[in-house]
């Protein structure tokens, strides 16, 4: 059941307001919305009011906050107040319903997290190679120069990578037994895994052969320089538990059915992600995540909202070449946002933060709300975006002065004509006419530009996209500062931290699940008995050494690790 | 009387005490009886006619032994069945203007909840949500299956 069959109590927010006054938001939230202003002219509280708008519609949705302070904690501290504004004897069951609505997921949590697995399959796609493919894709993403180091960069890493995930896939295991595997195949090979594998999923069979045929016959160096890139990769999900415990998961911690079937809301917080690396990685996979259900997902009556706050820290600058994240949100922009009924929002600073192929995707978002901007050069680029600049546009009539001379013979000259003109005031200069003098297109921006660095807190230029394929001519200046107003005093009104962190911790302990139970759960896969431990020799292995007994036919790696995976696990067992 | 005039009776004939009664009493108290006259002065108007009516009576009885006894019975039309005219047609006024009950005092604005209460029932909430985390249901299915 959603929020929409609560209406006796819900909160009338700004954008609630402004679409009785101004515009049909509806239809401005269904072309895209595209938030810019300079830090701390009240993006985020915009975001959060947009976020709220869903909730009390009971709209699904998914907010995306890298940074959590600014979209997340303004909207659970409006959730907040606005169950502290509802009458006490209302019962507190009244108020679950309002907080069953929120899935908050702390993304580097140290004891629970909500999991995204790194292998999944949602039973749509053509082949595993597909289910392979999108991690290496968000890599791709993460790290978009790898594509021209074609040595140690994009082809051996794509070659090991698919072939690895597809093994996986197909036995069902997370991607972070990939280390284990592409160090020690051979044992999988005689623990029966790869047959395994060829036996669940036939179409397997390729990446099978290759490990078979190719990588375990390869010699320890060769192995090396194939696996370099993609180690580089995966190795850190080993290392840290919260890491192998989210990526490594046997299936997601949400099911995006269910919130869209009960109009749920997800936050998505970053804020406690301090290694930029990893922070961008987390990102684009919960992106991707989301993206790969949006796509599923076809057409729903009820639109899904998505808000991307600092948008920014997703991309990465590239001056020459494609950006596949652009790629991706252009797909996304122009296929499915309005094709998939996706209520589409982001929100960063500058459009300076991004390159150009990915300043073009988001200006293509039907509705533009801009603030206050911290440079003149920007001003000017997002004043000739909201204002059309017209060269007829008139800066003021200028008087044209006219004047009937008496009639006077010809014959005078000139100095007389001058003397009797000034003698005769009977005849004095007048108006004679009006001429227009044009702004120029120039002066036309720098006005707009002015405007938009003259923008105080919480005001922002609202040009509304009215229906598809057509955007407003008309500016709006809306203000938003009665969204930390008390609605009784007037007073500002800002959020508790504490509060709000107490809210956080608990909401984190309701939505996720304890680290210790997903390991748990990863470690059950690989049972003891097939745990290896075999002595190997240093010849490389031969194609008919399967046939022979486990024992004698696995070679032992030359430099093998200090202290083994399988052999710690064994240890603590 | 009037009563007695709209059903064509012979009204009941005043003596000259219930006539000297009405007269005071009409000068002196109900000439005064508006519609914003205090409850309070009603009271003092109530034991003015009383004053009347015990004075009256007392002269009746020093002056004119002879007086007829009974006021009720016959024509007579005594001081006492004056008085009692004037008592229920002062009670009647004093009813209709009435003052307008005062409106009830409205009840007390409820106190939104603490911070704290509200933060009580998330805890209540969170608990109960972690309790039927989807581990523990689907182990209890599987177990009931």
């Amino acid at each position: 059941m959603t929020l929409a069959h609560h209406r006796t109590f819900t909160k009338d927010t700004r954008l609630d307001q402004i679409s009785r006054s101004l515009i049909n938001w509806e239809s401005a939230l269904y072309n895209g919305t595209y938030i810019l202003g300079a830090k701390g002219s009240g993006k985020s509280t915009l975001a959060a009011d947009i976020a709220l708008y869903h909730f009390f519609k009971g709209n699904p949705q998914c907010i995306i906050d890298p940074l959590g302070v600014g979209t997340i904690d303004t909207f659970l501290w409006q959730v907040w107040r606005f169950l502290q504004d509802m009458p006490p004897e209302i019962p507190s069951s009244y108020h679950d319903l309002f907080w069953k609505q929120i899935i908050y997921i702390n993304v580097a949590s140290a004891e629970r997290v909500v999991p995204f697995p790194l292998i999944y399959k949602t039973g749509q796609e053509r082949s595993l190679l597909e289910v392979a493919e999108r991690y290496l894709n968000t890599i791709l993403m993460t790290s978009p120069w790898l594509m021209h180091a074609q040595v140690q960069g994009w082809p051996p890493l794509h070659l090991i990578g698919s072939q690895t995930a597809i093994t996986l896939a197909a036995l069902d295991y997370p991607l972070t037994l990939a280390l284990d595997l592409l160090r020690h195949p051979e044992e999988w090979r005689n623990a029966g895994r790869f047959a395994q594998a060829v036996k669940n999923y036939p179409e397997s069979a390729p990446a099978v052969q290759f490990f078979l045929e190719e990588y375990i016959p390869a010699g320890q160096a060769k192995r090396q320089r194939l696996l370099n890139p993609y180690f580089d990769k995966v190795f850190v999900f080993n290392l840290d538990d919260n890491l192998r415990a989210m990526f490594g998961a046997i299936k997601h911690g949400i099911d995006f059915d269910e919130v869209d079937h009960k109009g749920q809301t997800v936050l998505i917080d970053f804020r406690h992600e301090t290694d930029p690396q990893l922070k961008r990685f987390k990102l684009l996979w919960i992106f991707s995540t989301i993206f790969e259900y949006i796509r599923l997902r076809g057409r729903k009556d009820t639109p899904l909202g998505l808000i991307i706050d600092e948008l920014a820290t997703l991309s990465q600058h590239i001056t020459e070449g494609e950006n596949p994240l652009a790629n991706l949100l252009d797909e996304f922009i122009n296929v499915y946002m309005r094709n998939h009924h996706i209520y589409f929002t982001c929100a960063h600073q500058s459009i300076y933060q991004l390159d150009e192929k990915l300043r073009h995707t988001l200006l293509s978002l039907g509705t533009y709300l801009f603030g206050r901007c911290a440079e003149i050069t920007e001003a000017r680029e997002l004043g000739e975006l909201l204002w059309r600049n017209d060269p007829f546009r008139v800066k003021h009539n200028r008087k044209v002065w006219g004047k009937l001379d008496p009639p006077y013979p010809i014959r005078l000259s000139q100095h007389s004509w001058d003397y009797l003109r000034q003698q005769y005031p009977r005849y004095p200069y007048y108006v004679l006419d009006a001429e227009p003098e044009f702004m120029n297109i120039e002066e036309q921006r720098e006005e707009a530009a002015n405007q938009l660095m003259d923008l105080s807190l919480f005001d922002f230029f609202l040009r509304p996209s009215l229906r598809e394929g057509e955007v407003s001519t008309d500016v709006y200046k809306v203000n938003l500062a009665s969204m930390v107003q008390d609605n009784v005093t007037g007073e500002a009104c800002y959020l508790d931290q504490d509060v709000v962190a107490q809210i956080r911790s608990l909401l984190e302990a309701a939505s996720g699940m304890p680290i210790k139970t997903l390991l748990a759960e990863q470690d059950a896969l690989v049972s003891k008995d097939t745990k290896h431990h075999v002595p190997r020799v240093r010849k490389p292995d031969t194609a008919d050494a399967s046939q022979k007994p486990p024992s004698a036919a696995v070679p032992a790696l030359p430099n093998p690790p200090a202290q083994q995976h399988h052999q710690r696990r064994r240890l603590i067992s | 009387m009037w009563a007695y005039q709209a059903r064509e009776i012979d009204s009941p004939i005043p003596c000259p005490y219930a006539k000297e009664f009405r007269a005071i009493a009409q000068e002196t108290v109900f000439s005064r009886v508006t519609e914003t006259t205090p409850p309070e002065m009603f009271t003092k108007a109530q034991q003015l006619l009383l004053s009347l009516y015990q004075d009256l009576t007392e002269r009746m009885q020093q002056k004119d032994l002879f007086h007829f006894p009974s006021a009720r019975t016959g024509r007579h039309w005594c001081v006492l069945a004056e008085y009692e005219h004037a008592y229920h047609r002062l009670r009647n006024f004093a009813r209709m203007y009435d003052p307008p009950p005062p409106p009830p005092e409205p009840a007390p604005k409820p106190q939104p909840l603490t911070d704290a209460e509200l933060m009580e029932r998330l805890k209540e909430y969170v608990k109960r949500r972690t309790k039927e985390t989807f581990f523990g249901q689907n182990q209890e299915e599987e177990e009931s299956a």
